[in-house]
């Protein structure tokens, strides 16, 4: 179907959804029925009426307990919503990748604990860049938030303190609670040990396994850091939603430290994208005109050039990205990944961005992972798109609200719809151009 | 004071939210200092809790250690000392050295 006619396509119009999870230990598809609900809630609180249509895998595993969904390049579940006699079908997108965690082990709490502690005087990471792409990173420039690195160190030295302290009380608790009173208390230690290590593993050049073992990196991602398998789920969904020419528009929606892995595929330079794709992808988008040849190669890529693709073959992200609305990053501790891993976050000096689309950063004070993101203010749009800080009461408890952005009950009876985050996202993506205003 | 969930409706963004504001008003730096609040409270509780049931169980016979105030700065300084030598030393050495010489983004 002819490009030009995408926005122009008769009812229902159909737009794409991402939703990418951020730490923690979800299994496949739990982070999209979780964090779905709310969306839905806010298009029903529109009066707009749902249809919700979960798309069943074709086959399933012999004596399985429950359905398989839909999980490869097209949508795991599809919502049809009418709202003044218009309908719209949100195609959604799970970006899963809690499986790239390390399994728990003793040796994995032993290095945990020594990564955590001495986070506060981590060295700062020399200036990076993608070997081989040849494309420059963008300097971002001081933070402006005021923040110096004693500032931070010591802030950090005081949260290491902090946890340390409270894991011994915990610890103490769980050991009291099974042996005095018999309770099969759950160990809260080891699930803030699992969820914090997706942070480590962020920043290993390795993934180990249980125990000793030195080495479990997936088998596509041998000799590379974990984090390109991460990127390499983010990459390769985005590029389902983009090269789906029935979409009108699509969205990415990332939590937590998934917006960190949503900011690196959309930043991801153009020949870097060819080393996280499969051959099937990577044909679809020669199809679709999404890739251009470019300059040969400065030196070997990471993650490696395929064997089935030419030396200087590139994806054309302005073609990739033409149809992308917006972000929305929620509880996203970007911010503070650029203050203490800025190589991990880099912008580069390709134009990919039309002026359309948004990003918008939801922060609430309360939630210690979420921040004001200020960093790229000054880069241009179509290098990376403006954010729109907001700031939300997700919650009046301290933490809490990093999991009640899209699940946030009524702050009173008589609540009216808009209030709520869950309602101005349904309203940003029917409406884009009103949404968020 | 203002409650921490309803910043005050002229800051909020729209006519219909009151659980939005801009990042620099008086309704974010209100909930600014709320977490601060809550965070110095934390800090407390998890002294105080770690200070009494570290060494309460270590002596099983008593609640409250009669030495609390001893255990608090044995604790103190396990706590920091823990944290310090764990910068200084850096034992967390395969990140560290990925971070100082890994060039890959």
């Amino acid at each position: 179907m002819d490009e030009q006619t995408r926005a122009s396509r008769p009812e229902p119009s159909e737009i794409g959804l991402i939703l990418v999870h951020g730490i923690g230990e979800q299994g496949r598809f739990e982070h999209l029925d979780a964090h779905i609900r709310g969306i839905i809630g806010g298009f029903k609180r529109s009066g707009a009426r749902v249809t919700v249509e979960i798309m069943s895998a074709d086959s399933a595993p012999f004596h399985s307990t429950q359905d398989t969904w839909r999980g490869g390049p097209e949508a795991s579940l599809r919502l049809l919503v009418q709202l003044d006699g218009r309908t719209t079908a949100v195609n959604v997108h799970e970006v899963w990748w809690a499986d790239i965690n390390e399994p728990y082990s003793v040796m994995k709490q032993v290095r945990f604990w020594f990564w955590g502690l001495s986070v506060w005087s981590h060295p700062k990471q020399p200036e990076t860049m993608r070997t081989g792409s040849g494309v420059p990173v963008v300097k971002p420039g001081p933070s402006p938030t005021g923040w110096t690195e004693t500032t931070v160190r010591v802030r950090l030295f005081l949260l290491g303190c902090f946890f340390l302290m409270s894991s011994l009380t915990l610890g103490v608790l769980t050991v009291a609670a099974k042996r005095l009173l018999n309770l099969n208390a759950p160990s809260l230690v080891r699930t803030f040990v699992n969820y914090l290590s997706s942070v480590k593993l962020y920043n290993q050049s390795q993934r180990r396994g249980a125990g000793l073992a030195s080495n479990a990196d997936f088998l596509d991602t041998l000799g590379e850091p974990p984090r390109d398998s991460i990127r390499r789920r983010m990459i390769r969904t985005i590029c389902d939603v983009a090269a789906n020419q029935s979409y009108q528009r699509w969205y990415i929606l990332a939590h937590s430290q998934g917006s960190v892995v949503a900011f690196n595929g959309l930043m991801e330079p153009g020949s870097g994208w060819v080393g996280y794709l499969d051959e099937d992808r990577l044909k679809i988008l020669r199809q679709r005109n999404m890739v251009r040849h470019g300059p040969p190669d400065t030196g070997p890529l990471v993650p490696a050039r395929p064997i089935w693709s030419a030396d200087g073959e590139t994806v054309d992200r302005a073609r990739v990205f033409e149809w992308f609305a917006g972000l929305l990053t929620y509880g996203s501790p970007l911010e503070k990944f650029v203050a203490l891993w800025p190589g991990r976050v880099p912008v580069y000096s390709e134009a990919a961005f039309t002026p359309q689309t948004r990003w918008i950063n939801v922060f609430d004070p309360l939630d210690s992972v979420s921040g004001v993101i200020r960093t790229w203010d000054k880069i241009p749009g179509a290098l990376c798109p403006k954010v729109e800080n907001l700031g939300y009461c997700a919650s009046p408890f301290l933490l809490f609200g990093h999991v009640k952005y899209l699940d946030c009950p009524p702050a009173s009876e008589t609540d009216p719809y808009g209030s709520r985050l869950a309602d101005r996202v349904a309203d940003w993506l029917l409406r884009p151009a009103q949404g968020f205003r | 004071m203002i409650p921490p969930d309803l910043p005050p409706r002229d800051e909020s963004i729209g006519t219909r939210g009151s659980r939005f504001f801009h990042a620099e008003t008086r309704a974010a730096s209100t909930r600014r200092n709320w977490a601060i609040l809550q965070w110095v409270v934390a800090f407390l509780l998890a002294t105080t809790f770690a200070a009494i049931l570290v060494p309460s169980y270590t002596d099983a016979n008593r609640l409250l250690h009669p030495h609390v105030l001893w255990w608090a700065w044995r604790l103190a300084g396990i706590v920091l000392g823990a944290t310090l030598a764990a910068g200084l030393f850096r034992p967390g050495l395969e990140t560290q050295k990925a971070a100082r010489e890994d060039k890959r983004v």
